[in-house]
């Protein structure tokens, strides 16, 4: 089945919605790492700096993932979706790493935005099928959480009061998103296969009304001519019966074809068609 | 019911057992044309006609017998009209035609005896309007 929808693209189950996730989150991630990294590396702070080239390092790597992405075509859904996995490992690491070494600095900082933000680019973009992306906004919810808990007390105290508790509001956002995306996408599915049994009929009630249409007049030739027939040589009544009642069946499966010709969607160029034409395409079309 | 019978068909086998079904069942007479355009270059015979039978279909590309339909309904064709239809029962245009009550829709293939009693039947005249 084609798939033309904006829906169905972004749908990362499918190769080109995969890659073109993999390249959007890689352009994403590489550009906010960047300006994060440019900010940092512009502080005198000798741990904010260390985060700064954390960032920039996960920036390098995500525009490396996206020119790979960008150079070579032929991207599988499964190579796609490795590389969308293995960038947000990446950036969720650099994310950790920045949490803990800024936990360190006296400074004043936003925490755990990396976890928000992954949450919320796997909910939107969808790189994944839904299993994959709940798992990857399930592991966004837990690990700031985790990271809290593992932090010492003195580090702990110079995170944001609201941490790392706030931050679970992104996963549950994620999930909510995700939620209507995964509903929207088999409602698209239903849709595009509805569409496509509505098209496969209607290729068929025209196949069918042009057999009917190569088979009537040669049916109507042989009614008339039995009953021509008959009136001339009465002593072929037996015969020309057989050969009117054979017909009579041929008729008869005709009519049985005529039942889909309702669902033929006629147009003003098609008021006389190419019988043998509408045959031939529906079997080229086929693959016969 | 006298008068000759048109007969619009591109099918030579149909219109020459036709031709020889009516005229020997009804001892009518039968002007079997071929296409929209040997009808109209016989256009005195044609309009004399008490009746015409038109096939729906003439070709791919070319006339049908809905384009004859009109062209007798614009010269004021006097006879009765029918459609001979192998499949188009629900084309548009027929089924807005046979809505009108001006003509009848004979589907391919009519039983002989259907087809003689509609041509020996008066049924609905065809509206020059």
């Amino acid at each position: 089945m084609s798939h033309h929808s904006g829906f169905e693209l972004l749908d990362g189950r499918s190769g080109p919605g995969a890659v073109r996730a993999a390249k959007t989150f890689s352009a994403l991630a590489a550009l906010t790492c960047g300006v994060a990294a440019a900010a940092l590396l512009s502080l005198d702070d000798p741990h904010l700096r260390r985060v700064g080239w954390g960032w920039l390092t996960n920036a390098g790597i995500c525009a490396v993932a996206l020119t790979a992405l960008l150079l070579r075509r032929r991207w599988s859904a499964t190579q796609a979706q490795a590389v969308s996995l293995m960038l947000i490992g990446t950036t969720l690491v650099a994310q950790v790493h920045a949490d803990w070494i800024s936990a360190l600095s006296s400074k004043r900082f936003a925490a755990f935005e990396g976890f928000k933000a992954v949450a919320l680019a796997v909910a939107t973009l969808g790189p994944f099928r839904p299993a994959l992306s709940y798992g990857v906004v399930g592991a966004c919810a837990v690990a700031p959480v985790l990271l809290y808990e593992v932090m010492p007390a003195q580090m702990r105290a110079n995170l944001p009061v609201e941490a790392p508790w706030t931050t679970l509001v992104y996963p549950l956002l994620a999930t909510g998103i995700l939620m209507y995306r995964v509903r929207a996408l088999r409602m698209e599915g239903e849709v595009m296969r509805a569409h496509a049994r509505r098209e496969q009929l209607e290729r068929f009630a025209k196949v069918s009304l042009a057999y009917r249409d190569l088979v009537n007049s040669p049916l109507q030739t042989i009614e008339l001519l039995c009953a021509v027939l008959r009136q001339e040589y009465p002593e072929s009544k037996e015969l020309l019966d057989r050969l009117r009642r054979c017909a009579s069946r041929l008729a008869a499966m005709g009519e049985m074809l005529s039942q889909t010709e309702h669902q033929v969607v006629w147009t003003s160029k098609e008021e006389a068609f190419d019988a043998a034409r509408v045959i031939a395409d529906y079997h080229r079309a086929a693959g016969c | 019911m006298n008068g000759r019978l048109l007969l619009l068909d591109d099918d030579a086998d149909l219109r020459f057992a036709l031709s020889d079904f009516i005229e020997m069942m009804s001892d009518r007479q039968c002007l079997a044309v071929a296409s929209f355009d040997e009808m109209v270059a016989a256009e005195s015979e044609v309009l004399g006609c008490s009746a015409a039978l038109l096939d729906v279909n003439l070709g791919a590309g070319k006339p049908t017998g809905i384009d004859a339909y009109r062209w007798l309904v614009s010269h004021h064709f006097a006879g009765r009209l029918y459609f001979f239809a192998g499949h188009a029962r629900v084309h548009p245009l027929l089924a807005e035609i046979e809505k009108l009550g001006a003509v009848q829709v004979l589907p391919k293939p009519l039983d002989t005896s259907k087809l003689m009693e509609v041509l020996t039947c008066p049924t609905t005249q065809a509206s020059s309007s």
